[in-house]
This record gives structure tokens, C-alpha cells and sequence, in this order.
């Protein structure tokens, strides 16, 4: 009897976080979707939706070359972190060389530091080789970023497979690589596919160091294009809106598609530096 | 064609333990060596070293009396079964025993037709297209013996290859096990903890404990003369009965306790020493099958007991009874000390006519088939013996001796 | 049901952070190896990252420690100052108060989250909930969604003509109504709360999480004692929920500590100086200010908050 209440009071708490929650999202979209250019206060209406104004954001703040520098740059970093990382977690896992456990705290320090405590010499240093107000400027050391959380993780797994198996391997005549690519990837993927939508979240959303790195350059963000616009539109309420919606769509949409393997990084704590 | 020959191999690992003691052995050609002990006696690791997957602390490994301490694994040409198979998740059964030929890029036709066979062999052809997840138990065991056998290899290495089967199915693949290996005679080394398993198995068997081997023999040798009193109280099901006693003043008879029997005459001549322990303390075994049922055994000399519990097993019975007066020895078996540890004998009797529990009775005894054991180091009074004794082997048990 | 398992990888993540744990699963390498087993091919292996790590984190971290004892505007000559730029941000009170700002927003980034999230826990803790991979799909939306976003979003919705506004003057609350992000006093609580709302599901879904796994037995043990639902909650809710409440402290401190984009979306540290934090005058000293060195000075002092503050967090769970 105390149970059931409890648990009705239980759901009736998730119910009201699941609608605070999703509330403003789908407002913002409605209000994104709306006919008029002009809407102001209350909650849109679905019955007047208007998806062209979608495409009026689009082009008005340049948001085509935005989303297609940040699709470069957040892929070029999940490519970097996932093919860096994946042999730094295998070696420290599986492989005995000295300084092993050195090597890794000094990694493991990196998921302490903030980007904070790096982007003003990582701006004035990285000007002098050229790496600044390029692509390279920013998935260099968002990449860089993302590698401790990511040697971390991998290296996890690798301890989680069964050593056997790596032992059989070595027993068949399979060299280190070899194991890695044949043996133990292919069982890897869940565990990868979480660390490529948890970099492919973070590197999308950050702000500051694009901001920072490309402050010289045409090249703009989705987040940068987003937030100039507000800048010069701050009364556009219904472009204010699509501007955000299109900022968010992509990491929606892979979120959505990934869930689960987001919720797993999530719970295990995941953070960037 | 190959010989495995472990000179006083010595493990120990980083953070100090001992795991294998200038452990002596030598595996024939042909040979299925099965190795046993109980649980963290050092089975693995010794299996490991041979392997190569575990560096060898001192001593030397020689295959085909080559010496590999220094060889990788896969050059050893050994093939070793997991105990949880290893078998990768991802491949088909035939990719998973291809895998090691197409590392020896061996030609395709001939990789496929190898597989085959040894597919045929272990009754796996229909499920070469299958993977691991969609096996049964028994299967999963096969395809890493496949894994293991289509490589041809120097040397087998087996550790607990069976225990994750049920009990029927280890009984009937431990038997393929023995005809396949017999079939291609490779020289195999086969761990297990089960004495059951090694003593139907085994060539030659030898045990092992805390790292130091107590004895490596033929199974029957080792079930009717161990060498100690560890081996005594491991090998054999229910073991061996031991029991504190000395030598009567006559020096023609033991007593336990209270109780006398008979030194019988082979066994005088059979252990000149004996005298000699006049005085002294031994340790008298008696395996089960040599006490006689009460009935029929008036004139064999007996030892007296209250019966305590009767186990009946159709054809047989197993009769507990403790033995009035005397100090029973308790030697550490697998899961700690034995039976013998309650004080209890056991008498492995003809289910007729049954035995009640609850009265007290006299069971003849065999004494021709009496054990002695040295009472302080453990080991069995037997200069005949063809038994290996570690002097290292009789510190522990000792200490076992003092405890009780 | 999502993945409700915590991966052994949880404890030890927000552990190594403050490199308590981590290395300790790595056994030491004293004697050799076995033959055969990869051994310095390793350095091979580990090396990509290392390089990488080292010149884009590393490296700049220690120059930021170096450049903080300089005075520098970042073109001409810089001069060493010891540790005068510290000794300003000590003693200057719009500096030491984003210090202060900071510590506020963790309230409402961490302590409310947490609080929501343990409620939450504590009700539903005996009973299975169904539909929870939903209501955590919609619950971690608003962390997933670009902080950028949500910025302009709540600038919008708590702008001095905006839907909140308004809906308390429609329902006769118009008193009530004031510029949220442009108040000197309103300023700070409400960029707090959009923390609160990017964070709360978060710590809802990993408290739930945590507590479906706690075993039913230990509840009905309670029971048995004659346990009360608080005492329950204190006596086996909460010691199950050690690892989760770890994990989501250091997620939402940090998240506190680190909310550039919000701030300088919503209020760009105004009005006045009353939503200035330490990661908004990192920016803002170094790159429009062009006090580079006080700004390295600053962003070191937040690394080692955070530092100091994730090692509290893990020492709290560990006892
Ligand atoms: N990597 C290791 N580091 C330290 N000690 C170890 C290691 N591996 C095994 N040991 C120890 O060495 C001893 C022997 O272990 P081993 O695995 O060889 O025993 P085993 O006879 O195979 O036991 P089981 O029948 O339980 O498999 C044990 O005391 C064990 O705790
Ligand atoms: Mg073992």
C-alpha cells in the first residue's frame, strides 16, 4: 500500500522532470516551425507550422558553411581520438613496458584539466606554427582533450575481455596488432560507439575553443554562427529559435540514434578535460 | 614427435608467491601427463610455463630437449585448450580453427580441408558455420579441442578442459579426449583438480602441491603406494583411512589406540626399515576396500567401531565408524582436511547384508594391504618405492603432522 | 531498460581523476615478462597519444603556470611578476567575487541537481520503474543539447518581454515580473537555474540507475529492523548510491565551475560585474582585456578548484 504510493509519487516526480524537461525543447521547435516572424510570448501553436523559415535562418546567418565546419571538425576529432586512443588503451592494458603506470597517471591527469587552464597558451603557442585560425587549431587539441577520458575507456575494456583470449592469440601466432584489429575490436564496438558519441557531443557543443582558435579566420561554428546571430538578431525571436534548433539538431539526432551507448558512457561518469 | 622436460622449474610472481617449486617432470613422447592438486597448488602456472605465457623464474624448459625459456609461444609449437575456451566471439567455429593455419599462411584448399576433417572427427561438421554463442556447452569444448588439434602441434596443453561441463557430459568427452589423443599420440600435459579425472586419464599422473611435486607415477602405483601421506589422502574416493599408531612391543604388530593388528609377514619383508620405527610414531593407511564386511570376517584380524553412517549405493556401501581409541590423522585433501578429520574410518563393504548405523561392529581388515607412513616427515616407509621425495616436501607436512 | 549497469570503469573514472585509483589495477612490471609478449613495441603504441597529449594539454598547461607569473598583454615583451598577479586576484573584490559567484552556482548546478535526483531515489528505490529508457532519453536531453543553445534559449525565455514574463502577467502576477538576467540581484540565481535545468535529469537517471541495482533484500532487512523511510533512505539508499553520488557531484561541479558558454551567451558576466566567474575573466582578461598573464593566473586558480574540489568529492565517496 506505502509502496504503490511511494512509487505513483515516484513516477508522478519523472512524469513532471520529463515534461520540464522537454517542454522548452519542443516549444523552442514549435516556436522555430512558426509562420509568423514576429511571434512574440506565449506557447506556438502546432496548426501554423512553417518550415521555411528554417531555411531563412539558414542562409541569413550563413549557417551552411557553420554546420559544415563543425561536421569537419567534430568528425576529424572523433576519428583523431578514437585512432589514438584505442592503441593507447590496448598497450596499457595488455602490455608490460617500463614506466606502464606513469605513463598512464599522467595521462589520467588530463581529465582534471580544464580547457580553461590551456586555451590562452594553447591560442598564443599553436599562433606561432600556424595552427591557429584553421582547422587544425581546434581538432588538434579538442582531440587531445578527448584522449585521456579515451585511453582511459578503452583501456577499461581491454582489461574487462577475457585474457585468454589474447593468450590464445598469442599461442596461434598472432602478432600484438593483429589481435587488436581481429580479435578484440570486432567485440569492441558498443564500447567504441559510446566513446565516439560522447566526443561527438562534446567537441559539437564547445564553444570557448573555437571561439578562441578560429577568432581570425571566416571558418565559424555551428555554436559561433549561433550565438553572433543572436547578437545582431536579439529581437528574431522565431530565427533566434530556428538558429538553436539547428544548432542542436545534429547532436540530437545522434544522441537519440545512440542512446544507449550515451547513457552507458553517462553512468561509467564520462567528463572531457 | 616431442618431449616436454620441466628441469626444476621455479615460479614466483611479483608480489613474492611461490607458485611453483623446482617442479621436476618430464612428459614422453605419446605421453598424456595429468597433473593434479588441489586448488592453487600451482597447476596453471606450471601448464603457463610450459606454454610460455608466464616467464620461468629458474630453472629450464626443454622441448625435444631444446631449451625455450626464452622461446615465444608461438614458436613452441604447443597448442594449448582453455579453460574457458577462448574462443573468439566474433568468427564462425571453422574461422575460429582456421585462424592459427592462415597465421602459418598455409594454402587456402588445403586450410579448408584440414579443418574439415578435424571438424569430422569431433562431429562438428554441421556447425562450422555457426558461432560460439550458438553452441552448446559440450560443443564450445570441441571446437577449442579442434582449435587446438588442426594446428598438428609438438605438444598438447589442457588446463581443466572439462570443468565447464556437466557432470555426464565431462564423463563421456573425457573419454574422446583420451581417444584422440591416443589416435594422433601427441605428447600431452592435462591439468585438472579432479582425481577421478586424472586417475582415468592419465599415463602417468603426478601430483602436486603448494607448488612441489609429491609424486609422479602410473595411476595404479600412485593409488597403491603413495608416497606420502598427502597423496594417501588425495588420490582415491572415499580416501584412504589414516590413523596414528606405533609398533607393539612385539615389533610383529601395529597398534592404533587400543587396538592391534597384525604387521603381516609380506609386509615385513617388503619394509626391512620397519623395526626400525619401534618406539616411534607412523602412520597407518588403509584404503576402504580393505576393510571386510563384519559378516564373514571373524577370523581376519578387525578393528572395532561405533557405525555412524551408512551411505548405501546399490551395489555397495560405505560404512563410517569411528574407531574406538585410536588418534585419526588428517591429511589436507581438496576441500580441506578429509573425512578422516571427523575421526571416522570409511569401509567400502558388499550392499548384503546391510550394515546399521548405530551399533558398534567389527571389521575385518586386510593387513597384508596396510600403508605405513613415517609419522614425523609423512613419508611412506617403502625403500622398493619408485617414488621421487622432495626433501623440501616434508616441512609441510609436518606442520600438518603437528596440528593434529 | 537502458543500461542500467554501472561499468566497473564508473568508481574508477571519477577516482582517477584525482588519481586516487587508476594506476592501481596496473600491476607493477618488476621481473621480465614472458617471452612472446609484447613488451616495447608498447611505447609504439601508447605514443600518438602521448604526443598528442602532451603538446596540446600538457604543455600548455605548464606554460599556463609560467605565463602566470608574467605580466603579459600577448604582443609586447612580457615581465616577470612573481606572484603579484595571485596577489590581485586575492585583493581584488570583482575578482575574488566571481570566485564567490562560482561557489554559488554550485548550488544550484550540483546541490540541487543532487538533491532532486536522491528525492527521487529515495521514493522509487524499492520499485521497478517502468519505461525508464524513455524518461531517460528525455531526462539527458537538455545536457545534450549545446550549452549555446540553451543560453539563447533561456535569454529569450527570461528576456524582460518573454513568455515568463508574460505568463506571470497573465495569471495576475505581474509584480512579479522583472528583467530575470538583467537584474542585479535576479542575474546570478537564474543563470544558476539554468544549470538546474540542464543537470537535475541527468542526476535523476544516474540516481535511479544506481538504486535499481540496490538488492531488494537489503530493503526488507531494514524493514525487518523496523526501519522508517528516512532511516531507510540514510541506511541503505544512500551508502548504495556512493559510487552514483560521486559520479554526479563531479559531473555537475565541474559543469558549475566550467560554464563559459552559458555565461557569456546570457549575461556576459553582467549586469554590472554580478554573473562574472573565473571561466567567463579567463576569456575575457586574456583575449579581450589582453591581461594575459592575470588571466593564466586565473585559469590556473580554477584548475586547482576543480582539482581540489573533484578530490573532495572522491575522498567523501571513498569513506
Ligand atoms: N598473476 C599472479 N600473481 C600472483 N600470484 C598468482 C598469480 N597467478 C596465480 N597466483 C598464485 O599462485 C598460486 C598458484 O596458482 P595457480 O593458478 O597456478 O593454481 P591452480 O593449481 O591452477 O589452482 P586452480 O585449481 O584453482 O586453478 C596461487 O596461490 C595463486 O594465488
Ligand atoms: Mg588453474
Amino acid at each position: 500500500m506505502i509502496g504503490r504510493l511511494e512509487s505513483r509519487l515516484g513516477y508522478l516526480m519523472l512524469t513532471l522532470g520529463a515534461v520540464i524537461a522537454l517542454l522548452p525543447v519542443l516549444g523552442v521547435l514549435l516556436l522555430a516551425l512558426n509562420k509568423s516572424t514576429t511571434a512574440t510570448g506565449g506557447f506556438p501553436s502546432i496548426s501554423s507550422l512553417h518550415p521555411s523559415n528554417l531555411g531563412h535562418v539558414w542562409t541569413e546567418a550563413a549557417f551552411g558553411p557553420a554546420m559544415k565546419a563543425s561536421a569537419i571538425i567534430t568528425l576529424a576529432t572523433v576519428a583523431i581520438s578514437l585512432v589514438v586512443s584505442i592503441p593507447a588503451g590496448y598497450a596499457f592494458a595488455t602490455m608490460s613496458f617500463r614506466g606502464r603506470g606513469l605513463l598512464f597517471y599522467l595521462l589520467l591527469l588530463g581529465l582534471l584539466v580544464p580547457l580553461e587552464a590551456v586555451v590562452i597558451p594553447l591560442y598564443f603557442d599553436l599562433r606561432h606554427f600556424g595552427l591557429v585560425d584553421n582547422y587544425w587549431g581546434v581538432v588538434l587539441p579538442d582531440s587531445a582533450l578527448s584522449v585521456a577520458f579515451g585511453s582511459f575507456w578503452m583501456r577499461a575494456f581491454f582489461l574487462s575481455t577475457p585474457r585468454s583470449l589474447v593468450e590464445a592469440a598469442r599461442l596461434d601466432g598472432v602478432g600484438a596488432f593483429e589481435t587488436l584489429v581481429r580479435v578484440l575490436l570486432p567485440l569492441a564496438r558498443p564500447h567504441i560507439l559510446t566513446m565516439a558519441v560522447l566526443v561527438f557531443v562534446w567537441t559539437w557543443n564547445d564553444f570557448l575553443l573555437p571561439l578562441v582558435m578560429l577568432s581570425g579566420s571566416t571558418i565559424q561554428t555551428a555554436p559561433i554562427s549561433l550565438v553572433f546571430f543572436q547578437s545582431q538578431h536579439t529581437t528574431d525571436i522565431v530565427g533566434l529559435a530556428g538558429a538553436a534548433v539547428l544548432t542542436a539538431a545534429p547532436v540530437i539526432a545522434v544522441y537519440v540514434l545512440l542512446q544507449r551507448n550515451f547513457t552507458r558512457g553517462m553512468l561509467a561518469g564520462a567528463v572531457k578535460g | 614427435m616431442a618431449t616436454v622436460e620441466l628441469d626444476k622449474l621455479t615460479k614466483r610472481y611479483d608480489d613474492g608467491t611461490r607458485a611453483v617449486s623446482e617442479l621436476e617432470l618430464k612428459v614422453a613422447d605419446r605421453e598424456l601427463l595429468v597433473v593434479v592438486g588441489p586448488s592453487g597448488c600451482g597447476k596453471t602456472t606450471a601448464l603457463r610455463m610450459v606454454a610460455g605465457l608466464e616467464r620461468i623464474t629458474s630453472g629450464t624448459l626443454r622441448i625435444d630437449g631444446r631449451d625455450v625459456n626464452d622461446v615465444a609461444p608461438k614458436d613452441r609449437d604447443v597448442a594449448m585448450v582453455f579453460q574457458d575456451y577462448a574462443l573468439y566471439p566474433q568468427m564462425t567455429v571453422a574461422q575460429n580453427m582456421g585462424f592459427a593455419l592462415r597465421r602459418r599462411r598455409m594454402d587456402k584448399a588445403a586450410m579448408r580441408k584440414r579443418v574439415g576433417e578435424v571438424a569430422e572427427m569431433l562431429g562438428l561438421a554441421e556447425v562450422l558455420n555457426r558461432k560460439p554463442a550458438q553452441l552448446s556447452g559440450g560443443q564450445r569444448q570441441r571446437v577449442a579441442m579442434g582449435r587446438a588439434l588442426v594446428r598438428e602441434p609438438a605438444v598438447f596443453l589442457m588446463d581443466e578442459p572439462l570443468s565447464n561441463l556437466d557432470a555426464k557430459l565431462r564423463v563421456h568427452t573425457r573419454a574422446e579426449v583420451m581417444a584422440i589423443q591416443r589416435r594422433l599420440g601427441v605428447a600431452t600435459m592435462y591439468v585438472t583438480h579432479d582425481q577421478v579425472e586424472a586417475m582415468t586419464m592419465g599415463d602417468r599422473v603426478a601430483v602436486l602441491r603448494d607448488g612441489k611435486l609429491q609424486q609422479c607415477d602410473a595411476p595404479a602405483t600412485l593409488y597403491d603406494r603413495p608416497a606420502n601421506v598427502f597423496v594417501a589422502g588425495f588420490i582415491g574416493s572415499p580416501p584412504m583411512n589414516l590413523y596414528r599408531g606405533r609398533l607393539a612391543d612385539d615389533g610383529l604388530s601395529v597398534m592404533l589406540g587400543e587396538q592391534v593388528l597384525p604387521v603381516a609377514g609380506e609386509v615385513q619383508a617388503a619394509l626391512p626399515g620397519l623395526p626400525e620405527y619401534y618406539g616411534r610414531e607412523l602412520i597407518v593407511g588403509l584404503r576402504p576396500e580393505h576393510l571386510v564386511h563384519p559378516a564373514g570376517s571373524s577370523d581376519l584380524p578387525g578393528l572395532v567401531g561405533d557405525v555412524k553412517v551408512v551411505e548405501m549405493l546399490g551395489s555397495e556401501q560405505l560404512v563410517h565408524f569411528g574407531v574406538a581409541g585410536a588418534r585419526p590423522f588428517a591429511a589436507t585433501g581438496e576441500d580441506g582436511p578429509t573425512n578422516l578429520s571427523t575421526g571416522e574410518a570409511v569401509a567400502r563393504l558388499a550392499a548384503r547384508p546391510p550394515v546399521h548405523a548405530g551399533g558398534s561392529a567389527r571389521f575385518g581388515v586386510e593387513v597384508d594391504q596396510l600403508q605405513f607412513f613415517d609419522g614425523d616427515s609423512g613419508l611412506a616407509l617403502a625403500p622398493t618405492l619408485s617414488l621421487r621425495r622432495t626433501p623440501s616436501l616434508a616441512p609441510g607436512i609436518a606442520h600438518d603432522l603437528k596440528r593434529h | 531498460m537502458t543500461t542500467t549497469h554501472v561499468t566497473p570503469a564508473q568508481t574508477e573514472l571519477a577516482a582517477a581523476r584525482v588519481l586516487r585509483v587508476g594506476a592501481g589495477r596496473t600491476q607493477r612490471i618488476r621481473g621480465s615478462p614472458p617471452p612472446g609478449e609484447p613488451r616495447r613495441i608498447g611505447y609504439l603504441y601508447v605514443l600518438p597519444a602521448l604526443v598528442l597529449y602532451v603538446a596540446f594539454v600538457l604543455a600548455p598547461f605548464v606554460h599556463t603556470a609560467i605565463l602566470s607569473l608574467y605580466s603579459w598583454d600577448g604582443v609586447t615583451p612580457a615581465h616577470f611578476v612573481g606572484l603579484r598577479n595571485f596577489r590581485d586576484i586575492f585583493s581584488n573584490p570583482v575578482l575574488l567575487s566571481a570566485f564567490e559567484h562560482a561557489f554559488i552556482l554550485i548550488i544550484f548546478y550540483a546541490a540541487l541537481p543532487t538533491v532532486i535526483g536522491l528525492l527521487l531515489a529515495g521514493i522509487m528505490a524499492r520499485s521497478p520503474v517502468r519505461g525508464m529508457s524513455l524518461f531517460s532519453t528525455v531526462l539527458f536531453l537538455p545536457y545534450v543539447i549545446a550549452p549555446t543553445a540553451v543560453a539563447v534559449v533561456w535569454r529569450w525565455a527570461l528576456a524582460p518581454d518573454g513568455p515568463l514574463n508574460q505568463l506571470l502577467h497573465d495569471v495576475g502576477l505581474g509584480g512579479l515580473a522583472k528583467p530575470w538576467l538583467g537584474d542585479f540581484n535576479w542575474a546570478l540565481p537564474s543563470v544558476g537555474l539554468i544549470g538546474t535545468w540542464v543537470l537535475y535529469g541527468l542526476a535523476m537517471v544516474l540516481f535511479l540507475a544506481g538504486a535499481q541495482k540496490i538488492p531488494r533484500s537489503l530493503y526488507d532487512a531494514a524493514r525487518i529492523d523496523g526501519a522508517g523511510p528516512v532511516w531507510e533512505f540514510l541506511s541503505v539508499t544512500l551508502p548504495g548510491l556512493r559510487n552514483e553520488l560521486v559520479v554526479v557531484l563531479v559531473l555537475t561541479v565541474t559543469a558549475a565551475l566550467r560554464n563559459f558558454d552559458t555565461v557569456y551567451v546570457a549575461t556576459s558576466g553582467g549586469p554590472g560585474t554580478a554573473t562574472t566567474v573565473p571561466s567567463y575573466l579567463v576569456y575575457n582578461t586574456a583575449f579581450v582585456v589582453g591581461s594575459v598573464g592575470a588571466a593564466a593566473a586565473l585559469g590556473l586558480l580554477l584548475a586547482v578548484l576543480i582539482f581540489v574540489l573533484n578530490s573532495a568529492i572522491t575522498r567523501l565517496g571513498s569513506q
